[in-house]
């Protein structure tokens, strides 16, 4: 049987990496994506050894808008390697200035690597699921955040990108409702990431490897919004 | 971004409340590097003394743990690894493909960059030496410097002050092993009763070359003749098909000081004289492969028995010539100072002193103690006959030794200090025990 693909777009640290681990060690094979391809490298060369599946890694830089650049950065892999059927959108970013005062060209970083980006690779995948063959199954995993329950003035724009993206997801659930995808959106809290780590917070942080597992068991559930 | 937190040696004696990080990519690690005065990389954390950590700034490498390279030769293989990878997860790759690392510290949970930085032993020290014999290559990272490529025939020099450097030389990125073809999956174990420390050498010399890995375990509580009487155990890999092994279960992640004291001048006696009994009524036993490369696997407790104020341990390799005579007074000591001992153990070893290591050729005893003043005092008395017969000790297992005493103790003291300060004129990786030894 042939073995199923994954594409993780934030695989490089945190919640990403951990998913890609976990997923190698399902047997699945895997396309890593993110800004940071000397971490990829190493991540899917450390994959590949360890638990003998195939990882191909795609650079890129969710902050380039021109046209085209999505599914050029993609189509390699698309083409001639692999079939993937799981798209985990996990990628995020945010800023010590993103307040009211936050730079015009921070803001746009922001709102691109949050929401434009992973809004033009869903939509691209939603074109490439249009060309599976029948019986196929596609599903999508977004990562948003807790902090678009009530927006506050920190991470006033990384969360507006996030809200931004969740109602782009809606969107594309109504769109798509007569393809074969299931949408599964997760606001995460607190990862336990570089940027969280040693900070006081108001709850206990989450280990990227059990919202990994929890996101992994979840996927044989139905599309909904889960919060976690 | 980093946490505030007091790090203590496994021993417990020795804390440091420093600024942890935890980079995750090797950008931030190289930030954290250079834009600290002083800093050190942190491994599994399991060393006795706090080697790696520094006041001002601690790297913990726990997220540098990929495999980077795998090849089978003619020989074996070679893996290529970063350093914060635990041996725990190196092996359980390299078992699945039928290889190990031949050169094992006592427990699975420590790290490769910890292995190469005090250029550990394992149980077959007089036979294959201590860790740099597995190591092919190490990539190096220092502010100044850059990332370098280190072995025996490029940057030679920094290959072996890097080495047992105590990582000093700046950070281990990764390093490249070599690694032995596993005969089978199970070990079996041989123990031979012996009637003192000396019928013990007597012993081990006798099976040297005819197993894979020799050691004893003496009762030191023991008077008069009997005292050190106890067994020498032989291991040989058994010849078999290699098998899934089970899955660990690590006891050791977190070193706390929240467990009673068990063991006491009372109590350690009976039981070393307990385990001796068992030791007597057990038959000769196969082993599975992870349980007989960690002897201390599945024992854990036995450190935690010490409760809060921790314990000591001491150990040395002295010459056989001497051997004797320092005996004889590790048994006056400890009857005079009413010292009961945990724990004694002794190996073969074959090799050549460099840097601050933990090498030579001789008899190497381990002892262990409850932490007390009298206990300090023994061991400081150990020091000065250590010192008298030109004996070796290992600083990865003390947590007390003062600058004067390593200066005396360690001929190449002088010049380990010179080649660090000439390699790194700022000092910019210091640690809480270099600092104690007075290298930074």
């Amino acid at each position: 049987m042939e073995a199923k693909s994954a594409l993780i777009l934030g695989a490089s640290t945190g919640l990403g990496k951990s998913l890609a681990k976990q997923l190698a060690q399902k047997g699945f094979n895997l396309i890593l994506a993110a800004r940071n391809s000397e971490e990829l490298n190493r991540n899917a060369t450390d994959l590949a050894i360890r638990y003998n599946v195939k990882c191909h890694v795609v650079q890129i830089d969710l902050s380039i808008t021109q046209d085209g650049y999505i599914a050029d950065r993609f189509s390699d892999c698309l083409k001639n390697q692999l079939k993937v059927e799981y798209l985990f959108l996990i990628s995020g970013l945010n800023s010590d200035f993103d307040d009211e005062n936050i730079p015009d060209s921070e803001m746009d970083i922001l709102i691109n690597t949050n929401f434009v980006g992973p809004s033009k690779i869903l939509k691209h995948f939603v074109q490439y699921v249009k060309t599976l063959p029948e019986n196929s199954q596609f599903f999508v995993v977004t990562a948003s955040t807790i902090a678009v329950a009530r927006m506050r003035g920190r991470n006033l724009v990384y969360a507006s990108s996030k809200i931004a993206l969740e109602a782009f997801v809606e969107g594309i659930r109504h769109a798509t409702a007569n393809l074969p995808i299931t949408l599964q959106t997760y606001r995460l809290g607190y990862v336990d990431t570089l940027k969280s780590y040693g900070q006081k917070l108001l709850f206990p942080s989450l280990d990227p490897h059990k919202a990994a597992t929890k996101i992994i068991s979840n996927l044989s559930k139905p599309q909904k919004t889960n919060f976690y | 971004m980093y946490l505030e937190k007091t790090l203590i040696s496994f021993d417990l004696n020795e804390s440091c409340k420093t600024k942890l990080y935890r980079p995750e990519t090797y950008k931030d690690l190289f930030k954290i590097c250079s834009e600290s005065d002083q800093v050190i990389a942190l491994g599994g954390g399991l060393s006795y003394s706090l080697a790696g950590t520094a006041p001002k700034a601690t790297i913990n490498m726990k997220m540098f743990d990929r495999i980077l390279s795998f090849k089978e030769t003619s020989e074996g293989a070679t893996i290529s690894v970063e350093a914060g990878i635990t041996l725990e997860s190196l092996l359980k790759f390299s078992i699945a493909k039928g290889y190990f690392l031949s050169i094992l510290p006592g427990y699975p949970l420590i790290t490769v960059g910890g292995c190469v930085a005090f250029n550990v032993h394992g149980k077959c020290q007089y036979n294959i030496g201590n860790f740099e014999s597995v190591v092919e290559s190490i990539t190096l990272f220092h502010p100044l410097y850059g990332t370098k490529t280190l072995s025996r025939s490029e940057n030679s020099e920094l290959f072996e002050l890097t080495v047992g450097g105590i990582g000093l030389t700046g950070i281990i990125l990764s390093v490249e092993l070599k690694l032995k073809k596993l005969k089978g999956n199970k070990l079996k174990l041989n123990k031979a009763f012996v009637k003192n420390p000396l019928d013990a050498v007597e012993k081990m010399e006798s099976l040297k070359g005819k197993f894979d890995y020799i050691y004893s375990w003496n009762d030191f509580n023991l008077n008069g003749a009997k005292f050190g009487q106890g067994y020498v155990y032989s291991e040989e890999f058994i010849n078999g098909p290699i098998t899934t092994q089970s899955p660990l279960n690590l006891e050791l992640k977190e070193i706390n000081r929240k467990f009673p004291k068990v063991l006491n001048q009372l109590s350690i006696p009976i039981m070393t004289k307990v385990y001796a009994q068992m030791e007597k009524l057990k038959s000769t036993n196969e082993l599975d492969l992870i349980n007989g490369l960690f002897p201390i696997l599945g024992k854990e407790i036995y450190y935690k028995m010490f409760g809060k104020n921790g314990f000591y341990e001491y150990q040395f390799i002295v010459s056989p010539e001497n051997f004797s005579n320092v005996l004889k007074q590790i048994y006056e000591l400890k009857s005079r100072l009413n010292i009961k001992i945990a724990l004694a153990s002794l190996k073969l070893f074959s090799g050549k002193q460099t840097n601050l290591n933990f090498n030579g050729t001789g008899i190497c005893l381990a002892l262990d103690v409850a932490a007390g003043v009298n206990q300090k005092r023994f061991f400081e008395e150990i020091d000065q006959l250590m010192i008298r017969y030109n004996g070796t000790v290992n600083l990865s297992k003390d947590s007390r030794l003062t600058k004067e005493t390593v200066e005396k103790l360690f001929k190449n003291y002088g010049e380990f200090k010179r080649k660090i300060l000439q390699y790194d004129p700022n000092l910019k990786f210091q640690s809480t025990l270099s600092k104690r030894i007075g290298i930074t």
